[in-house]
């Protein structure tokens, strides 16, 4: 359903002009439970796509399925892998992690759930380089630094334990320790439920402008339509599995046409 | 009451040198074996002792080392246990050891080709106290995944300025696997590199054995400009004056007085004054 709008849609030029990921009619079921139906999609470079719905219409299965965490039941995922796009079923679970630990990222909600809480901010930051075969302290730390600063954190911080850490911070960190490695593409997993109002406008304007001036491509899942509206280009609504509404964000959010997109935007609080 | 030749019955004895060899072929690789019920509490040397008879023939020499000591608790019951079990001869002197059953030292003197090392090992797995879970760690060696050691590494030198880890000091073994070198120091380590030795493992409790073949690269983790760097005391033995020994560090006084000995006996009683 998204491929017939994404034909209108031009991505911006950039070295890579393809696809950075493409779902074909993904099917996906948890024993008897239909879980998805049917599911197409295709994000560009530089383009961030918000997949929206209420609570258990599939949002985070597919965003698993399309990270390559669980495997669909019928259709493919096509990812940019190292050499350029690759279907997700085709790669070992070596390459699999490999893949996800240096062009892919995912940020998920709970940041606790990604973090280290052990290990200092520092290490936490630089685990993927170091995964990555970086063996260098003083590198290390340098780069550390260089992207604590780049998510507004005071580099003071450098050394302290992440439980020190608030809400926003740890998201922050999160996000750091996800694209200091560049990843192409980039999977948000709610980033910013959970963060009081204020914390939440820092931190979306903080992902804006690291994703545009990277060239990500983006996949936000989100509950929230201010979110989608402040981030995405392109919006997909969800509803039990499948895709029922898709287009840019604007057109659906100002002019959506199936009944239940209308009582989504419908139901948003005036601000 | 008779015992079978080393306590273990036959069958037993089979199936571990069958995970032994399976260890071998496989440098650093843990190996599961059927661990059997040993007439000592676990932590006191099981998996030592079973690997011990498992390979131990009747021209063997033994030699059995507790902290470097031959006339230690541990290392005495084991030497007696082998002594009425197997009937074997034993020794203190390393060089006229054929097998030499080992918890927290490598002997001083360099070993020789033929000759078995024999470490108790309490925890096989280099992992455990990052990753908790046995199902993700066998992943992690499967995918030759290191990096969360390397973790453990960069905050110890955040922290302390070094790598503060002082014994069980992770290891790369022929390039492929992490390994616990069992708990002796780090000082110990450079020792186990491309040693003519065959050095085994045993970890009666956790039901793991694995191995070093003679001649394979045993490399300790570091840091490019953070190298490998043991602590050693500085003072010289005050028995037989050595410089260059692993010291055991003994508190004389109340008021703090202290003195340096070697760890090794055996070594200690050869080296001139």
């Amino acid at each position: 359903m998204l491929t017939s709008s994404s034909q209108t849609h031009t991505p911006t030029p950039t070295t890579a002009p393809g696809p950075a990921i493409i779902a074909q009619s993904l099917h996906f079921r948890f024993g008897s439970q239909m879980v998805l139906r049917d599911v197409s999609l295709e994000v560009f470079p530089g383009e961030v796509l918000a997949i929206v719905g209420e609570s258990g219409s599939g949002k985070s299965t597919l965003l698993n399925l399309l990270y390559g965490n669980l495997q669909p039941c019928q259709g493919s995922v096509h990812a940019i892998g190292n050499a350029g796009l690759q279907p997700l079923a085709s790669l070992s679970q070596q390459t699999l992690r490999q893949l996800q630990r240096s062009r892919w990222g995912y940020v998920c909600q709970n940041p606790r759930d990604a973090l280290r809480m052990a290990i200092s901010a520092s290490g936490n930051i630089i685990e993927r380089p170091m995964a990555m075969g970086l063996r260098h302290y003083a590198t290390l730390r340098q780069e550390a630094r260089h992207w604590l600063e780049k998510v507004e954190i005071d580099p003071a911080r450098l050394d302290d334990l992440p439980g020190t850490f608030s809400g926003g911070m740890l998201q922050r960190l999160q996000i750091a320790r996800t694209l200091i490695s560049q990843p192409a593409l980039l999977y948000l997993d709610e980033p910013t439920s959970g963060l009081d109002v204020s914390v939440q406008a820092a931190l979306l304007d903080l992902l804006r402008k690291l994703v545009s001036n990277e060239q990500m491509a983006v996949l936000l899942v989100t509950h929230d339509l201010a979110v989608a509206r402040l981030l995405a280009q392109r919006i997909a609504v969800m509803r039990r599995g499948e895709i029922i509404e898709a287009g840019l964000a604007d057109q659906v959010l100002d002019d959506p046409r199936h009944p239940y997109t209308q009582l989504l935007v419908s139901s948003v609080l005036p601000a | 009451m008779d015992y079978n030749f080393a306590y273990l019955d036959e069958q037993s004895k089979r199936a571990i040198r069958r995970s032994l060899l399976k260890a071998v072929a496989i440098p650093g690789h843990q190996i599961p074996f059927a661990s059997r019920e040993m007439p000592l509490p676990y932590g006191w040397g099981t998996g030592g002792i079973q690997l011990t008879a498992a390979i131990i023939g009747k021209d063997d020499v033994l030699k059995v080392i507790d902290q470097g000591a031959d006339d230690t608790t541990n290392a005495v019951s084991i030497r007696q246990f082998f002594a009425r079990v197997a009937g074997v001869a034993s020794t203190t002197k390393t060089r006229l050891a054929s097998i030499i059953q080992t918890r927290h030292r490598i002997p001083e003197t360099a070993l020789q080709g033929g000759q078995i090392m024999v470490y108790q090992v309490p925890m096989p797995e280099p992992l455990f106290k990052l990753e908790p879970r046995r199902t993700e760690t066998r992943m992690l060696h499967a995918l030759g995944d290191y990096s969360l050691m390397y973790l453990q590494l960069y905050d110890h030198i955040t922290r302390y300025g070094r790598v503060a880890i002082g014994y069980d000091y992770p290891v790369m073994v022929h390039d492929r696997y992490l390994m616990s070198p069992s708990p002796i120091p780090a000082f110990d380590v450079p020792k186990m590199h491309m040693s003519p030795a065959l050095q085994l493992f045993g970890a009666g409790r956790e039901k793991r054995l694995y191995a070093v073949p003679p001649y394979t690269r045993v490399v300790p983790l570091a840091f490019a400009d953070y190298p490998f760097a043991p602590v050693q005391a500085q003072a010289p033995c005050a028995i037989c004056g050595s410089s260059s020994s692993y010291k055991d560090e003994i508190i004389l006084d109340d008021r703090g007085t202290r003195q340096y000995v070697c760890s090794d006996t055996d070594y200690c009683e050869q080296h001139p004054c």
